[in-house]
């Protein structure tokens, strides 16, 4: 718990809270696993979701 | 891991999507590797727009609202999926902000007192609760997937069922779904009664739909002219809906004509369609006293090819006969009816599992902010009644002394954070579990 506590408060100074729209884009989904492999998606086809963008590009 | 197992509790409103670099290709199999997320590229022959535009650094996280607004961001790098308590700290936040973005409670009351005025209103997901009353005239979900429901959908009590009364005034189906609407869609906990459609569903009428049908009262409705099916409800176009917990009872199919047209006088489905009605001792629908000339309780139409039908799934249903016979239910391989039960002269008989521990679903579920917990147990002995959140962490719990029968138990969550849990019940040779899910 004591590291968990630790990490949120970390966190905290990491984060930062907006209101304004963020920026759609239209990209082809190339993970062969996904149910929408090869289509041309972005956030706005997730609209009355709450969508989640992950930025990365090496593992 | 966590979007599949979001998925797998059954949130499937978070979308994940995966945003990498073509100049990092090659490491395109390590970033999607068992995962099912959407993987998209940026282009750096573009400047990286979307990375730029968002201001995005490696590991960089950001949750998107229902309309695509920024709710928050942060970088993920110090948190590690693998590790249990990152794990559970990352699912957590998640719903979370799912909660605090989610659906709206609209409430009909005195101050507001129009139903169809809170549907028009009303987005995808919204509940709208209905205090008890009378509410006359008809109801149309139009496009939208929602849930309209007495105030036991939010733990009230049973008692209000009979109270919130949907009164069709003599015109027109009393209930409408025929926006493609899916299972998401839920008409819970009224009565419905005075409807008269001229020539589908009285009561309700289901066409290309799929929503879920729980636990109302149906009666009194009419159906027909020259010709007419489904006094109760009529179940129409490509429709799949789950019909569960009703009470359909003097609904009638009638009309001018002298004719052999008048069918489904509790439930009429028709040839495009494959609901399913009842499934267990705790779902069965009460369905008695409808008129049709065929098929006074249920029918199905089967007037194309019956080769290869599947009969629809009628588990554990009260009728006047059990079996019912071919004037009740028909045709008798269009259903099937397994596990029916009786309605004696004294009402409903009362079915007891057949084990010495059951644990029924609790209801309200979803609920908000409290639910009822129904266990049963055939021989006194004690029991412990343990309440887990999704970390493994017991937030209730009740010792129950020795007892045999029904007992009833009532969880108030309002303490509890929005999400999936765990009810568990043991003595000393049963154990049984549910999921619970609190919605606030």
């Amino acid at each position: 718990m004591k590291m968990v506590m630790n990490k949120k408060t970390f966190l905290s100074i990491l984060f930062l809270f907006s209101l304004n729209a963020q920026g759609d884009f239209d990209l082809e989904d190339l993970n062969p696993n996904s149910e929408t492999y090869g289509q041309i998606i972005g956030p706005s086809d997730y609209l009355d979701n709450i969508v989640i963008v992950f930025f990365g590009h090496e593992y | 891991m966590i979007h599949e197992d979001l998925i797998a509790m059954g949130v499937e409103d978070v979308s994940i999507i995966g945003v990498g670099k073509d100049t990092y290709n090659s490491d395109l199999p390590g970033m999607i590797d068992g995962r099912i997320l959407p993987w998209v590229e940026d282009v750096e022959e573009d400047g990286y727009p979307v990375w730029t535009d968002y201001g995005a650094v490696q590991r960089s996280t950001y949750f998107l609202d229902r309309d695509g607004a920024l709710l928050y961001q942060f970088n993920i790098t110090t948190l590690d999926p693998n590790d249990p308590e990152d794990y559970y700290y990352l699912i957590n936040l998640i719903l979370d902000y799912r909660a605090n973005d989610g659906p709206n409670i609209l409430r009909v009351n005195q101050g507001n007192p129009s139903i169809q005025a809170n549907i028009d209103m009303a987005y995808d997901g919204d509940i709208i609760l209905v205090d008890p009353g009378l509410y006359q005239g008809q109801i149309d979900f139009l496009d939208k997937n929602i849930t309209l429901a007495t105030l036991i959908y939010s733990g009230y009590g049973e008692e209000d069922i009979e109270r919130s009364i949907l009164d069709g005034d003599g015109v027109g189906p009393v209930v409408t779904i025929n926006g493609g609407q899916d299972q998401s869609s839920i008409l819970l906990g009224f009565v419905i009664k005075n409807g008269n459609a001229e020539e589908s569903g009285g009561g309700i009428l289901i066409e290309d739909s799929s929503p879920t049908i729980d636990r109302n009262i149906i009666h009194h409705n009419q159906a027909g002219s020259c010709g007419g099916s489904g006094a109760g409800i009529a179940i129409i176009g490509e429709s799949y809906p789950h019909v569960f917990g009703n009470t359909i009872h003097d609904n009638i199919v009638s009309g001018d004509c002298d004719c052999d047209c008048y069918f489904g006088g509790g439930i009429f489905v028709d040839t495009e369609s494959w609901p399913i009605v009842g499934g267990s001792i705790t779902l069965g629908n009460v369905i008695h006293d409808n008129f049709a000339d065929n098929g006074s309780e249920l029918y199905r139409d089967n007037s194309g090819d019956t080769t290869n039908w599947t009969p629809i799934y009628a588990h554990h249903n009260f009728f006047d006969n059990c079996p019912p016979s071919i004037q009740e239910v028909y045709p008798t391989n269009g259903w099937d009816l397994v596990h029916c039960h009786e309605i004696n002269a004294l009402g409903i008989e009362e079915i007891l599992p057949n084990e010495n521990l059951f644990l029924y679903p609790n209801y309200p579920n979803p609920f908000n902010a409290s639910t009822n917990i129904k266990i049963f147990q055939s021989d006194p002995r004690t029991a412990e009644l343990f309440i887990y959140d999704i970390r493994g962490m017991v937030v209730f719990f009740k010792k129950l002394e020795s007892f045999s029968g029904t007992n009833i138990i009532n969880w108030n969550a309002s303490e509890q954070s929005s999400g999936l849990y765990f009810i568990k019940l043991r003595n000393n040779v049963f154990s049984k579990t549910q999921k619970a899910i609190l919605v606030k």
